[in-house]
């Protein structure tokens, strides 16, 4: 039947004149939409005649969708949602928690070196700058940086406590004997 | 629930639906090609997208095909209202459970139109914001103006379709053409001629 065949044709006869072009829009667009139902549909359409559902009444969409639905096709689902399920994986996740936090207490490989440090390890190159710069004027600093001086500052420091440690008192009567 | 307006059925419809039942494949095709495109149009009314219209126009043909293969439908002069008693209900269903699609306008569509000289002052712009006015109608008002100028019923199957007496029918639509005309002629601001916010909203 072609779409033109209005099957409406029921118009009121009373319909105000000011709504006659409403009335004309809305069939517009109604015509509109009617057309733009795509081919394909009827082609569906036509083959799903009661005699073919009768033999066949679930399309596989709709069985599709019960069994989802139901959950009776997918173990894994099920088992994911039982108690002891459920218990094991909130245990496993406390464990891993505190296992992660003892290992973030432990102090760094780095902290241990740094730890470790004294004047014994001093590199001699800077050992034998610190004690040329013991001997010069502090006017001879200026070509140093602030990080260089900061670090002969540390290991002067380590040095003047590893010089003090093993100082000879040459007043000792026993130093005094062995020199 | 009122009484029955018979007076509209269609004998053919009648004829078509018990050869149908009885396993005319010819007779099936018919119904089909009588009312596959009004039904389509039906949830389109309704700011379905077509992918979504299709399967709602699909499920409510899988219904009647396994009803009348049932023999679960007696003919009484009622099939057009009952069958779009069976769409409205899926258009309702799936319009609660679905975001609607962008509102649009077929490809080509003003290209199709037939009888241009019932309303030459009309473009695609009017079209989309017609949609956007339908969409504000209260829900009773849209079902009538869907029903009648998408499915194309007379008023005594409308009245049939949703429970309610002719009277009502016809007044309810009146009043959703005065309504939409006057929202045509001051569009609200959420209606402005912009095709991005309408494709964005309602």
């Amino acid at each position: 039947m072609s779409d033109s065949n209005r099957n409406y044709a029921d118009r009121p006869d009373d319909l105000a004149p000011d709504l006659k072009p409403m009335d004309d829009q809305l069939a517009r667009l109604g015509e509109i939409d009617r057309g733009a139902a795509p081919p394909r549909l009827r082609d569906a359409l036509d083959r799903a005649t009661p005699h073919g559902v009768a033999h066949h009444p679930a399309p596989p969409r709709v069985r599709r969708r019960t069994r989802d639905m139901s959950g009776g096709s997918i173990p894994l689902l099920r088992r994911v949602s039982s108690p002891a399920f459920r218990a094991a994986a909130v245990i496993g996740l406390l464990a891993s928690g505190a296992a992660l936090l003892v290992w973030s207490l432990q102090p760094s490989p780095t902290k241990v070196v740094e730890g470790s440090r004294d004047a014994t390890h001093l590199d001699p190159d800077l050992e034998a700058e610190i004690e040329l710069l013991a001997l010069s004027d502090d006017t001879n600093w200026p070509a140093l940086s602030g990080a260089d001086l900061d670090r002969l500052e540390y290991d002067a420091a380590a040095l003047r406590a590893s010089r003090d440690a093993f100082w000879l008192d040459f007043d000792d009567p026993l130093v005094e004997d062995s020199l | 629930m009122t009484e029955p307006h018979r007076h509209g059925a269609d004998p053919d419809v009648a004829a078509l639906v018990r050869a149908a039942s009885g396993g005319d494949e010819s007779a099936w095709r018919t119904l089909v090609d009588r009312y596959w495109r009004r039904i389509f149009a039906l949830a389109r009314s309704r700011g379905m997208g077509t992918e979504l219209a299709e399967e709602i126009t699909q499920s409510v043909f899988a219904t009647l095909a396994a009803k009348l293969g049932a023999g679960q439908y007696e003919e009484q002069g009622l099939f057009e209202p009952w069958l779009f008693r069976i769409a409205m209900n899926r258009v309702r269903d799936a319009a609660r459970t679905r975001r609607p699609a962008p509102l649009q306008m077929p490809d080509g569509a003003l290209e199709r139109r037939p009888d241009a000289a019932d309303c030459p002052n009309f473009d695609a712009e009017d079209l989309l914001a017609l949609r956007e006015a339908i969409g504000r109608l209260d829900e009773t008002d849209r079902d009538v103006i869907a029903l009648r100028h998408h499915a194309q019923l007379p008023f005594n199957a409308i009245a049939e379709s949703l429970g309610q007496p002719l009277g009502t029918v016809l007044a309810r639509h009146h009043r959703a053409l005065a309504k939409l005309r006057d929202m045509m002629s001051s569009p609200s601001p959420s209606a402005a001629p912009n095709t991005a916010d309408k494709a964005a909203g309602s």
